[in-house]
């Protein structure tokens, strides 16, 4: 049965994207291409899996921390600041993410 | 010349400045700001010397005038440790605004958001690369540019802007343009890190510059950039420079291959730094905050006097505990204005 989750964030940057979620707590590990990072908080070296990753959601964080930064120079879309991101996601679960809005959906099939 | 009233104003704009800034960083994981455990080291010796330091120097224009706004930032705990009377306390940080202003257009702490520097190229002189160039380059030129700010950020524990500077924006040649640059300088701080031996083959300088199709690019307090377009598409030009040692000439990069390179190389020091930087306790890593304010303050006073004197890095523990707590908490800590408000009110 198919649930899905609506969360609210602050959008870091204007663009929108959807995949597959990978929990992210080490950034220097690699990470499968083409999936949505979903971690807590992002650190400088969120760098490194910017260039795999088609999206990135963050529990903690605004407009101005790190990865939204990152996020805009390098072009990918990006929410932080999404309260309960980490308690509703589970690895593999399809994320979309709005880059007007700010809206994170998360579906569980 | 300025006066206490500007010099309020100014912190008052800081304050804005701050809890807007406190308000969007990730920093309770990442920023080592264990200040109290590094004992006088980034208490009152560090403002002792900063003050000493600047008492004689007039301000000077600096490429990179964030570097002040970072000493007055991490010389929160020390003012108020070192007990300083009002005045002398005020006296401190108008000095460091002081280099701030003269570096910057318009007011030291600005409040539109714009970060524009004194020091900076010529419109007309940015070697912009082929207005049809590739997408390749650019998408090069973008992911230099982020890599160098994730670099810095951990080179100087997120205390960005001394080693480089986001700054703009300035009006475009073309229609409906706004111009920001990216300069970077001392990429390889082997004096603040002689953990790393090797560190990247680094040029001595580089200068990005940006032409966006963009409405407006703000800035925050420190110089990060805070515009909301998709940097990397709304792009139209691109311009990358370096300067390959102190004294040899800058040269244009026009090869994506060349920045990507960097781009690789960076991210090489980067991986090499953070895993430095992980195996740090919270009292390493402020003593390491304090070489790296010493090492601001040789950038404002031009020479490498302060960072080579180690000899504040052994200073007792203080008894303070980590500063850290809720935001509301945190934005009242770093509210200098409290420290001011009899002489503001005088």
């Amino acid at each position: 049965m198919t649930q899905c989750v609506v969360l609210q964030g602050k959008r870091a940057i204007a663009a929108s994207a959807s995949g597959r979620a990978v929990i992210v707590s080490d950034f220097r590990r690699p990470i499968p291409a083409g999936h949505i990072v979903v971690a807590r908080h992002g650190t400088p070296d969120v760098i490194f899996v910017m260039e795999e990753a088609v999206g990135l959601v963050f529990e903690a964080g605004g407009p101005a921390s790190h990865a939204a930064i990152l996020a805009r120079e390098m072009g990918v879309a990006c929410i932080v600041g999404v309260a309960g991101l980490m308690s509703v996601v589970t690895p593999n679960a399809r994320i979309a993410i709005n880059g007007d809005s700010g809206e994170v959906r998360v579906i569980h099939d | 010349m300025t006066s206490p009233a500007d010099t309020a104003r100014d912190l008052a704009r800081y304050a804005e400045g701050m809890r807007w800034v406190l308000a969007r960083k990730d920093f309770n994981d990442f920023w080592p700001i264990g200040l109290p455990t590094a004992g006088t080291a980034m208490g009152s010796s560090l403002v002792e010397r900063v003050e000493s330091a600047l008492a004689t120097r007039s301000p000077t224009t600096m490429r990179h005038p964030t570097t002040a706004l970072i000493l007055l930032f991490f010389s929160t705990y020390g003012l108020r440790s070192a007990a300083w009377e009002t005045a002398r306390r005020m006296r401190y940080v108008d000095r460091l605004l002081q280099f701030v202003r003269v570096s910057k257009v318009g007011p030291a702490v600005p409040l539109d958001g714009t970060h524009q520097l004194v020091l900076r190229w010529p419109r007309e002189t940015i070697p912009w690369a082929d207005a049809t160039m590739r997408l390749d380059f650019k998408d090069s030129a973008n992911r230099f540019a982020a890599t160098l700010w994730a670099y810095s950020e951990a080179a100087y524990f997120c205390n960005h802007r001394i080693g480089t500077e986001r700054h703009g924006p300035y009006p475009s040649d073309l229609p409906g343009g706004l111009v920001t640059l990216r300069s970077g300088a001392n990429l390889t701080p082997r004096h603040l890190w002689p953990e790393i031996r090797k560190w990247p083959e680094l040029p001595h300088g580089v200068w990005l510059a940006f032409d966006s199709e963009a409405a407006t690019a703000p800035f925050d307090l420190f110089a990060n950039p805070l515009f909301t377009f998709d940097a990397s598409r709304t792009t139209r030009r691109v311009a990358v420079c370096v300067q390959r040692g102190p004294d040899e000439p800058v040269s244009v990069v026009d090869d994506a291959n060349e920045v990507d390179a960097m781009t690789r190389e960076l991210r090489r020091g980067l991986a090499q730094l953070l895993a430095v930087v992980d195996s740090l306790s919270v009292r390493h890593r402020a003593l390491r905050l304090h070489q790296v304010m010493l090492s601001a303050l040789d950038l404002m006073v031009g020479d490498r006097t302060f960072s080579n004197a180690r000899e504040g890095a052994g200073d007792p523990v203080g008894p303070g505990a980590r500063v850290e707590g809720a935001l509301a908490d945190l934005v009242s800590y770093y509210d200098l204005r409290q420290e001011f408000s009899d002489a503001a009110a005088a």
